[in-house]
C-alpha cells in the first residue's frame, strides 16, 4: 500500500507542470483565450442573471443572426441572444438558460443561416475555452447527438474530448496559449465585451467591412438534419409552454445568391409547418436579397447592412415594436456605430430621426447638392446658423441639422484663430478644424447623452459636382 | 483510439487500475476485454477479423498439437501438420490480401493489360484497411509455425491465447510478439510491481516526448515539402527527406517505446523493436536494428524457409530479394513501399558482392577497422543510402521520388535561405523545440550506444538516478515540452496504416 501511494505522489509530482497547466487554464482564460471568446462569457453571464430589467424580446441564432439584429436601432426592450457558429442546438440551451432566470420574454426572434440546420462550430470542441454550457447540457447534447447518429457533433473520442475540454486538459487550451503570447489579450477581451455590452448582445467585430465576389453561390435545397430539426422543435416548444410569440425570420443574403424555385419552396415547407402546427408562430422571410455592400462575407451583415435590416424589421413588425423613443443606452449604441461608420450615405442613416444636433459646415459651396442627396433622403432638416446666432462665426457657413421634432441642444461657436471651438456645459470646449479643401464637414453631438459622437468630413468634387462615398 | 489520444487518456489507468484490484483468476479476462474494447473503439465491426484470425490459428495449434499426440505413423502426422499450417496461411493470408491489396491487385492487373493493349475494367471492393491488421495476422502466423516447428506447445486456453493476439499495447502497431515470449508470459498475469510501474510510465513519457516534440513536428515540414516536390529544390528536399527519416524513426519508435511502457506497468516484457538503426555501420547491420520484430519475423518465417543462405549465393540473393519485397508489399498496397523494399534487396545484394573487395581494400591500405573515423564514415554512407530508401517509401508516387532525388542536388540559394527555411511550415519556436528535441534524443542514442546494452530507456534510468532537484528538472522541461507540442499533434501513428 505504501508503494501505492508512493507511486501516485510520484506521478503527481513528475505530472506538476500539466497540473499547473490546468489550473492556469481555469482560472486565468481570459489571459489567453481570443477575443470572440468575450461574447460567449457575456451571453452566459446574461442568460444566468436575473436582470432588474425586462426585456421584452429576445433574439436566438447564429452568426448570421447576430450580425443583423441591431437592439439599439429595434426596441431598448430587445437583447440580441444570438451566438456566433451556433446551431439550433445550442441556441436552444441559451433560452433555456435564461428562462430559468428571468421572467419569460412576450416575443423570441429565431434566425438562422440553412448552415446551421446542419452543423454547428459553437460547441465545445470548437470554442472550448469558453465553457458555455454545464456538463449536464453537455451531456444531454452528447446522449441527442447518439440518438440521431448526427455526425457533425461525433467523432470518434467524443466523451473523452469532452471531459479533457471540461476539466481545461492542456491540449485542449495550449493552441489558445501559444498564439496569445505576446499578444494582451485581456485587454481585448475587456473591450470586446464592453462593446458587446454596449450593443445589447451584438457582437461588431464584423463593423463595416464590405463583400467583394465575382462568383454566385447557389441555393438549390434546405438540408435539415433530424438533430437540429429536434432542437429548433424543442426551443419553438419551449416558448410556447412559456408563451412566449415566435417570429421565425430569415436573414436576407447578398445578390450573389441564386436560388432555385425549389429551394424557395423547401424553405416556406420547413418553417410553414411550425406556423401551421403551434399557436403564436409567424414566419417571415420579406426580404430575401440585399445589395453586396451591406455584407461582410456570404452571409454576415456589415453594420450598414444590419441598421437596414433592423430599420426593415422594426417597420415591419410595427405593432410589437410601438415605442419610438430612443433610449441613452441605444444611442451610445448607435454613437458607437456612426463612429465606425466611413460612408456618408450610411452615416446619414445612422443619424436618422435620432436626437442628434449635427452642425455642418459648407466648405466648398455644396450645401443644396449635400442637402439633397444625403439630408432630404433620411428627412433631416437644416437651419443656417445665422438664423440661430448670426454672430457664430463663419455664421454664412455654418448649419445645424437636426431630425424633425427634436431641439438642438444649446452651445456657442467661438473662433480661436485656427479652428472653431464648439462649447456646451456637459460638453466642454470641443476644437473643430474645418478642413481646407471643398468639403462639408459635420460636428455631431448626442443630445441624449451629450456627448461629442465625432467629425466626420466628407469631399467635394467641384469639377463633378459630387460628394464622395467616403468620409475622412 | 490513438496512443497520443484523450482516449487513451482515460483509458489505461482505469484499465491498469482495475487490472490490478481484480484478482489474479480474472485479470486477464479483463485484459482481453480491454483489448477488444480497445480495437473496437475504431471500428466496432472489424472485430470480426480479429476474432477469426484467433480462431483459425487457435485451432490449427490444437489440431497440429492433436496430431503430434495422437500416436500416428510420423509421414501421417507431418502430413496433417502441413495441411493445418497451409490452411491457417491460406485463411489469415487471405483475409490480410482481400483487405489490404484487393484493389491494389486488381489495379496492377488492370494496368498490366492495358500494356498489353487489352482493356479490362476490374471490380473495385468497398473495402476499409482494418487497422493492425498486418501486425496481428503474423503475429497470429508465428504462434502457428512455432507449434508446427514443435518449439512450443499449442495454448489450450482460448482467452489465454486470444488476449496473446490482441494484447492492446501493441495489438495495431507491434511490436510483433513471439509467442515464446508474449504467450508464456500471459500464463501468469502480472503483479503490481512498484519499479515496473515506474519504469513503464517513464518509458511511456520518453514513448510521448519522441511523437509529440520530435516526429509531429518533423511531419509539419515533410508534408509541406512532399505534398509539393516540385515546388522545392536543393536543400529544401534535403532536409524534408533527413527529417523523414527522424520522422519515421521516433514515430515509428514512439509506439513501440508506449507499447513497451505499458506492458511493463501491467507487469509483462515485450521484445525491442529498434536498436539505434541510424547508428549502422551497414545495410544488414540497419536492418538487425530496425524494426526488429518484423525483420526477425520474415528472416525466420520466410528467408530461413526459403533456404536462407544455404543453397548456393545466386538463391541466397533470390531469398534476399523475396524477403525485402514481401517487407516492402508488407507496409502496404503501393509500388512506392515495394520500391523501398526492393531497393533495400538491392543494397544488401551489392554491399554482400563488394564485402570481400572491400576487407581487401581495407588489409591492403591497413586500416584498423575499428578506427572510429571509419565507424563514423560507415555509418554516414548507410544513413545515406537509407535514406535516399526513405525518399520512395515517403514520396505519394515513384515519379514523386525521383523528382525529390533529382531536385536535391540543386544548389541552393544562399540570399533566399532565411525565408525560404520558414516557408517549409516550421516557425522559429517550432523549429527550436524540434531541435532540442533531437539533441536529447542523440544524447540518449550516444549514451545506449556506449553504455549499457540491455538497457532500452538507458536515458531515463540515467535521470532516474539523480538526485532531487534535477531528476524533476529534467522530468518537468520534458512534459513542458510534451504539454507545448499538443498543439501540433494529434496525427496518427505512421504505422497504424500498415
Amino acid at each position: 500500500m505504501k508503494k501505492i501511494v508512493k507511486l501516485l505522489l510520484k506521478c503527481i509530482l513528475v505530472s506538476a507542470p500539466m497540473w499547473g497547466m490546468m489550473i492556469f487554464f481555469w482560472q486565468a482564460r481570459e489571459y489567453y483565450s481570443n477575443e470572440d471568446f468575450g461574447y460567449t462569457w457575456w451571453n452566459q453571464e446574461f442568460t444566468q442573471t436575473t436582470h432588474q430589467k425586462y426585456y421584452k424580446y429576445v433574439v436566438l441564432g447564429d452568426s448570421s443572426c447576430n450580425a443583423a439584429y441591431m437592439p439599439e436601432v429595434i426596441s431598448d426592450s430587445m437583447v440580441n441572444l444570438s451566438i456566433g457558429g451556433s446551431s439550433t442546438v445550442e441556441e436552444y440551451y441559451v433560452l433555456e438558460d435564461y428562462l430559468a432566470n428571468n421572467e419569460a420574454p412576450t416575443d423570441v426572434f429565431l434566425s438562422y443561416h440553412d448552415s446551421h440546420f446542419k452543423y454547428t462550430e459553437a460547441y465545445w470542441d470548437k470554442i472550448v475555452p469558453s465553457h458555455r454550457f454545464n456538463m449536464l447540457q453537455n451531456l444531454e447534447i452528447l446522449y441527442n447527438v447518439a440518438k440521431y447518429r448526427d455526425d457533425s457533433f461525433s467523432r470518434e473520442g467524443m466523451l473523452a474530448e469532452y471531459l479533457a475540454a471540461e476539466f481545461y486538459f492542456p491540449s485542449k487550451y495550449i493552441t489558445a496559449f501559444n498564439n496569445s503570447l505576446g499578444e494582451n489579450r485581456f485587454a481585448k477581451l475587456e473591450m470586446a465585451y464592453d462593446k458587446i455590452e454596449l450593443h445589447g448582445g451584438r457582437y461588431t467585430t464584423l463593423g463595416k467591412m464590405e463583400f467583394e465576389t465575382v462568383q454566385d453561390r447557389v441555393y438549390s435545397e434546405m438540408p435539415v438534419k433530424p438533430l437540429y430539426n429536434y432542437y429548433f422543435t424543442k426551443t419553438i416548444e419551449l416558448c410556447v409552454e412559456n408563451n412566449i410569440a415566435v417570429h421565425i425570420v430569415k436573414p436576407p443574403l447578398p445578390d450573389n445568391t441564386e436560388m432555385t424555385a425549389e429551394y424557395v419552396e423547401q424553405v416556406f415547407y420547413y418553417y410553414k409547418y411550425f406556423v401551421d402546427s403551434y399557436p403564436n408562430v409567424t414566419f417571415s422571410w420579406n426580404t430575401k436579397i440585399m445589395d453586396r455592400k451591406l455584407f461582410a462575407d456570404e452571409i454576415h451583415m456589415n453594420n450598414d447592412g444590419a441598421l437596414a435590416f433592423s430599420t426593415t424589421l422594426k417597420n415591419e413588425f410595427k405593432d410589437i415594436f410601438p415605442e419610438t423613443r430612443y433610449t441613452a443606452d441605444m444611442m451610445l449604441a448607435v454613437d458607437d456605430s456612426i463612429q465606425q461608420e466611413n460612408i456618408a450615405g450610411y452615416l446619414m442613416h445612422f443619424i436618422g430621426d435620432r436626437d442628434y444636433t449635427v452642425l455642418m459646415y459648407d466648405g466648398g459651396n455644396c450645401v443644396r447638392q449635400f442637402r439633397k442627396q444625403f439630408t432630404a433622403p433620411v428627412g433631416l432638416r437644416s437651419y443656417s446658423m445665422k438664423e440661430i446666432d448670426e454672430n457664430a462665426p463663419n455664421a454664412d457657413n455654418l448649419y445645424v441639422l437636426l431630425a424633425p421634432d427634436n431641439e438642438a441642444i444649446d452651445f456657442t461657436i467661438e473662433d480661436d484663430g485656427t479652428s472653431l471651438v464648439v462649447k456646451n456645459d456637459k460638453l466642454g470646449d470641443n476644437r473643430w478644424a474645418l478642413p481646407n479643401t471643398s468639403c462639408i464637414s459635420l460636428f455631431i453631438i448626442d443630445n441624449v447623452n451629450e456627448q461629442l459622437v465625432g467629425i466626420k468630413n466628407i469631399q467635394y468634387n467641384t469639377t463633378d459636382k459630387t460628394f464622395e462615398n467616403y468620409v475622412f | 483510439m490513438l496512443f497520443n489520444s484523450t482516449e487513451f487518456l482515460l483509458f489505461f489507468p482505469i484499465a491498469v487500475l482495475l487490472y490490478f484490484v481484480f484478482p489474479k483468476k480474472i485479470r486477464n479476462y479483463w485484459l482481453l476485454i480491454c483489448s477488444y474494447f480497445y480495437y473496437m473503439c475504431w471500428n466496432p465491426k472489424y472485430i470480426v477479423l480479429l476474432v477469426a484470425s484467433t480462431v483459425v490459428t487457435y485451432l490449427s495449434g490444437l489440431v497440429m498439437e492433436w496430431a503430434k499426440n495422437s500416436g500416428k505413423a510420423e509421414a501421417q502426422i507431418v502430413k496433417i501438420k502441413n495441411w493445418t499450417v497451409a490452411a491457417s496461411f491460406v485463411l489469415n493470408i487471405g483475409l490480410l490480401f482481400y483487405f489490404k491489396y484487393i484493389n491494389f491487385a486488381m489495379d496492377t492487373i488492370t494496368r498490366i493489360m492495358a500494356k498489353f493493349g487489352i482493356a479490362v475494367t476490374a471490380p473495385v471492393f468497398d473495402v476499409v484497411l482494418p487497422v493492425g491488421i498486418s501486425f496481428y495476422i503474423f503475429q497470429a502466423l508465428s504462434y502457428t509455425m512455432d507449434v508446427y516447428r514443435d518449439e512450443i506447445y499449442a495454448e489450450k486456453n482460448f482467452f489465454r491465447y486470444a488476449l496473446f493476439v490482441s494484447f492492446f499495447p501493441q495489438l495495431v502497431a507491434g511490436p510483433i510478439e513471439r509467442s515464446k515470449n508474449l504467450l508464456k508470459q500471459l500464463a501468469t498475469p502480472g503483479e503490481f510491481n512498484y519499479d515496473n510501474v515506474r519504469s513503464g510510465l517513464l518509458t511511456m513519457m520518453w514513448g510521448y516526448f519522441l511523437k509529440m516534440v520530435i516526429a509531429d513536428r518533423c511531419a509539419i515540414l515533410v508534408d509541406t515539402v512532399y505534398n509539393n516536390v516540385s515546388g522545392y529544390f536543393g536543400y529544401q528536399l534535403v532536409l524534408a527527406s533527413v527529417l523523414f527519416a527522424l520522422q519515421i524513426y521516433c514515430d515509428f519508435m514512439s509506439y513501440s517505446t508506449i507499447a513497451i511502457g505499458a506492458a511493463r506497468v501491467l507487469g509483462y516484457d515485450l521484445m525491442e523493436n529498434f536498436h539505434l538503426p541510424y547508428f549502422a555501420t551497414s545495410i544488414k547491420d540497419f536492418w538487425r536494428r530496425w524494426h526488429i520484430s518484423l525483420s526477425s519475423w520474415l528472416r525466420d518465417y520466410l528467408y530461413i524457409p526459403l533456404g536462407g543462405n544455404r543453397k548456393g549465393r545466386i538463391r541466397k540473393y533470390f531469398n534476399i530479394m523475396v524477403t525485402f519485397f514481401v517487407s516492402g508489399l508488407w507496409h502496404g498496397a503501393a509500388f512506392t513501399y515495394i520500391f523501398w523494399g526492393v531497393l533495400h534487396g538491392i543494397y544488401q545484394i551489392i554491399e554482400d558482392v563488394l564485402k570481400p573487395f572491400t576487407d581487401k581494400l581495407l588489409e591492403k591500405t591497413k586500416i584498423n577497422p575499428d578506427n572510429k573515423l571509419l565507424y563514423v564514415c560507415k555509418i554516414v554512407v548507410t544513413f545515406i543510402f537509407v535514406d535516399i530508401a526513405w525518399v520512395f517509401f515517403r514520396a505519394n508516387s515513384i515519379g514523386d521520388a525521383f523528382t525529390v532525388l533529382k531536385n536535391s542536388l540543386y544548389t541552393a540559394n544562399l540570399a533566399t535561405i532565411k525565408v525560404d527555411l520558414w516557408a517549409l511550415g516550421l516557425d522559429m519556436r517550432n523549429m527550436g523545440m524540434l531541435m532540442v528535441g533531437t539533441l536529447v534524443l542523440f544524447i540518449s542514442s550516444v549514451m545506449r550506444a556506449n553504455g549499457d546494452q540491455s538497457n532500452k530507456t538507458l536515458l531515463v534510468e540515467w535521470i532516474s538516478r539523480r538526485n532531487f532537484i534535477i531528476r524533476y528538472a529534467l522530468y518537468w522541461s520534458c512534459m513542458l515540452m510534451i504539454i507545448f507540442s499538443m498543439d501540433i499533434t494529434g496525427q496518427e501513428f505512421i504505422y497504424f496504416q500498415f
